[in-house]
């Protein structure tokens, strides 16, 4: 073998093999955005009505009817925000998932 | 002959780096085509996931927004119910205590009755279970005139104190 290919066989072989080694394409992907109202974030509960230096039975139930109201508007706020929490939760996680497919896909040689 | 053989092997040098590079651009077109409809499948899987999460939480806040006005409907007749309760308090003890001595002149007159010598065993039973009926009554009046007197009291110190210490 001259000395010409003892040169350019090799050269030709790791130029051939060099294909493989051809970058992966990244994909950027656009974020899922968890749009929980503002306002919903912002409200907070209602403190107790404080309880005045004389009160009577009667001012004691109505402190009472206000307080249940706040407890209730404060359970409903809490399980609300529990509840997009959770949505937002579940949603990217499916998200994740179906990129981590799209991902596998493209990372695969034609 | 030996610059004829470099002539051939130039050539084949050239022909299979022709096909090499064609074949690996071929690949990168490929590639390429491929993230962009990966990309496009991304964007349509957000856009799908985006617009299910947006409509998920506008339902959440509906309901929300629908479940605050009602408790606060039936907060405000909770108290226009209780402020004519309390409006009406004084009227109603009196007329509890009016219906109540009614009563226990009714309860009287039974006993009366049941007392009676030539009154048969069946009948007095049965002025017996009204007796009994009419005491039954009168005893929730009483309870009634206490707790609604009850309201007007001031709540004692010692009373108040345990819920004092829980403010915030």
């Amino acid at each position: 073998m001259s000395r010409f290919c003892r040169t350019a066989l090799p050269l030709l072989l790791l130029a051939t093999s060099l294909v493989g080694c051809a970058p992966t394409l990244p994909v950027i992907v656009k974020p899922v955005d968890c749009a929980v109202p503002a306002d919903l974030l912002a409200r907070r509960c209602d403190a107790p009505r404080p309880l005045g230096a004389s009160i009577t039975y009667a001012d004691l139930i109505a402190i009472a009817l206000d307080d249940r109201r706040a407890l209730l508007a404060c359970a409903a706020h809490d399980q609300v925000l529990a509840d997009m929490i959770g949505a937002c939760l579940r949603t990217l996680k499916a998200y994740n998932e179906q990129l981590v497919e799209i991902n596998q896909k493209i990372s695969a040689k034609p | 002959m030996h610059k004829l053989l470099l002539l051939i092997v130039a050539a084949l040098a050239g022909a299979g780096g022709w096909y090499v590079g064609s074949w690996s651009g071929r690949d990168a077109l490929q590639a390429l085509s491929l993230a962009k409809a990966a990309g496009q499948e991304a964007d349509a899987a957000h856009d799908k996931a985006q617009k299910a999460l947006n409509q998920q939480l506008a339902e959440l806040s509906t309901q929300y927004q629908t479940g605050q006005k009602k408790l606060e409907d039936e907060h405000g007749r909770a108290k226009a119910e209780f402020a004519s309760v309390l409006a009406g308090r004084d009227q109603r003890i009196t007329d509890l205590g009016k219906a109540r001595t009614g009563t226990q002149t009714r309860i009287v007159t039974l006993q009366q009755a049941v007392a009676q010598p030539g009154i048969s065993t069946e009948e007095r039973n049965k002025l017996q279970a009204e007796v009994d009926r009419l005491q039954k009554e009168v005893d929730g009046q009483k309870l009634l005139i206490a707790g609604l007197e009850c309201s007007k009291v001031a709540v004692p110190a010692e009373l108040l104190a345990p819920l004092r210490g829980l403010q915030p």
